[in-house]
């Protein structure tokens, strides 16, 4: 390429050539670019990271929330509630001979009933305290973990047989856990598995 | 026979405002024909169209229409990706259901504060879901976010986006933006009338009335006159023709900024509160073609929001399967 700079540019300072090269015949045979008239969608063709080529992911996260309520008084109207709630995380496998979780939570529960609320579809609704008594939640990867001391309004939709709550005191109810009542005793469990980032530990040495 | 507005004493660009043309500006042969007040009352359709609540239903949608397994869902950020944010939910993928092509990698975070009736979110990603058929979806590559805030039935919304959305999942045939669009768009409302505009939109598909397949906007209503906005909206025609139609001055055109003389205020002498604006074609001002006066009480009633619940999404009952 710089070859052929020099050569034009040293070109530019000389006479003219004696002879021009002659101009290239019109041969009759145009040729026509077609207008592409179509509906364009442009389509981002580059490599997307961190798209993955397929959709195992290496690592996945296991949550898993349950526990009980003991309601009373027995045989409702209920007013008062307490009980416990369970929550464990582990990435993987778990070992149970040395169970290793990524988070172990213990609540205890307390709660006294609300008659003022917007549960159209709830048998009962309760102002329930989490008491953590094991554990820490700041190992918890599920964004929606009590907090110690958090109360929330939560309620039984009998027809569902789901414990809703209401989000943030949003107004907005959504699902919590399967629930089942049997005379005073409600049992509520939930499990999910996830897939997750897991970051690799650097080797020091 | 189109005449351009007359020059100003000392003006030696004969009118033509931020423009160093000095020939004659050559005109389309339809600007006479075209109904301007319909394509900018499309444009502004289209501009209200393009929130992220529009988008945040397509990507909800295709959450819907997977299945336990693709896309992934993935609690964090995706696998290898270059991010660190454990709140955000995202799916990365390159796998089908359904006859539904997964392809990319998406990442949102939604938050509604305790206690309060008001949300926001956010959306980020380069993803395309493609039919068995080859017809898009959804496509979002880009970020956006909203927030929206609910008092006693009245709303206050924000919306941001920039990127490129497309897709059946959120913009079907009778859409105002039927094929979708790249650029930017920010809007700021309420359910009080507040509306401010500012976008910058390529349309995919069919242009609008045929012939614009672009539209910049920079329109804020205030409260010294309710029925006409300051600023100004551009409608690009496929020729490359930009036809602009200012209201009030958003700048005083005294002031000799740049942002001030980046305007053709001074043009105009009747810059009043009338819902009406004057056509300018690059820049030059048409005076043969009557004010456009669209339907600014249309669109502002238009404007709507996202309710709370819409920024509820908990993993307790996600919109995709689980089992």
């Amino acid at each position: 390429m710089r070859l052929a700079i020099l050569v034009a540019l040293m070109g530019c300072k000389g006479d003219p050539p004696p002879e021009r090269q002659p101009l290239p015949t019109d041969t009759g045979d145009a040729t026509v670019f077609t207008i592409d008239t179509a509906d364009f969608l442009p389509t981002d063709t580059a490599l997307t990271e961190p798209g993955t080529e397929d959709n195992v992911p290496d690592n996945l996260l296991t949550i898993q929330q349950s526990g009980t309520w003991s309601l009373s008084p027995i045989g409702g109207p209920f007013t008062d509630m307490s009980g416990t709630m369970l929550v464990t995380e582990y990435v993987d496998e778990l070992d149970p001979k040395e169970p290793e979780y990524a988070c172990e939570v213990v609540y205890n529960l307390t709660g006294q009933s609300v008659d003022d609320h917007s549960c159209s579809d709830c048998d009962f609704v309760f102002d329930v305290t989490f008491f953590v008594t094991k554990g820490d939640t700041g190992g918890c990867r599920e964004p929606d973990t009590p907090a110690h001391e958090a109360v929330w309004q939560m309620g039984f939709d009998p027809d569902r047989e789901v414990l809703v709550h209401n989000y943030g005191g949003s107004g907005v109810w959504v699902e919590w856990t399967e629930a089942q009542l049997t005379g005073s005793d409600l049992t509520f469990s939930f499990d999910l598995v996830m897939a997750i980032q897991v970051e690799e530990e650097e080797d020091d040495q | 026979m189109l005449s351009c507005a007359p020059a100003e004493p000392g003006d030696e660009l004969g009118g033509q405002s931020g423009s160093l043309r000095d020939d004659p500006l050559e005109l389309p042969e339809d600007v006479e024909e075209i109904d301007y007040v319909r394509a900018v009352d499309q444009a502004l359709a289209v501009v209200v169209a393009s929130d992220l609540a529009t988008a945040w239903r397509g990507h909800i949608e295709v959450l819907e229409a997977g299945d336990a397994s693709c896309p992934p869902v993935f609690l964090g950020a995706p696998e290898d990706a270059q991010m660190d944010d454990e709140d955000a939910l995202s799916w990365a993928a390159g796998c089908s259901v359904d006859g539904n092509d997964y392809d990319g990698f998406l990442t949102w975070t939604t938050d509604v504060p305790p206690g309060e009736t008001s949300g926001s979110r956010t959306l980020t990603g380069d993803a395309q879901v493609t039919r068995g058929n080859g017809d898009v979806e959804f496509q979002f590559d880009g970020e956006a976010s909203d927030a929206v805030t609910w008092t006693d039935g009245a709303f206050s919304y924000t919306s941001s986006i920039e990127g490129q959305v497309a897709g059946l999942a959120m913009f079907g045939s009778d859409s105002a933006v039927p094929g979708g669009f790249r650029g930017n768009v920010a809007i700021d409302t309420s359910s009080a009338g507040n509306l401010t505009l500012d976008a910058n939109l390529f349309l995919f598909g069919e242009p609008l009335l045929g012939r614009f397949d672009s539209i910049v906007a920079d329109l804020e209503f205030t409260d010294e006159c309710s029925e006409e906005p300051v600023g100004y909206v551009g409608i690009r025609g496929t020729d490359g023709y930009w036809f602009d139609v200012y209201f009030l001055p958003r700048y005083d055109p005294d002031d000799g900024t740049v942002d001030s003389q980046a305007y053709p205020y001074e043009i105009i002498d009747d810059a009043v509160c009338d819902g009406c604006g004057h056509l300018f074609v690059r820049n030059v001002q048409i005076e043969d073609v009557p004010l456009v006066c669209p339907d600014f009480g249309g669109v502002r009633s238009s404007v709507t929001a996202p309710a709370v619940d819409e920024y509820v999404l908990t993993l307790h009952d996600p919109p995709w399967e689980t089992e």
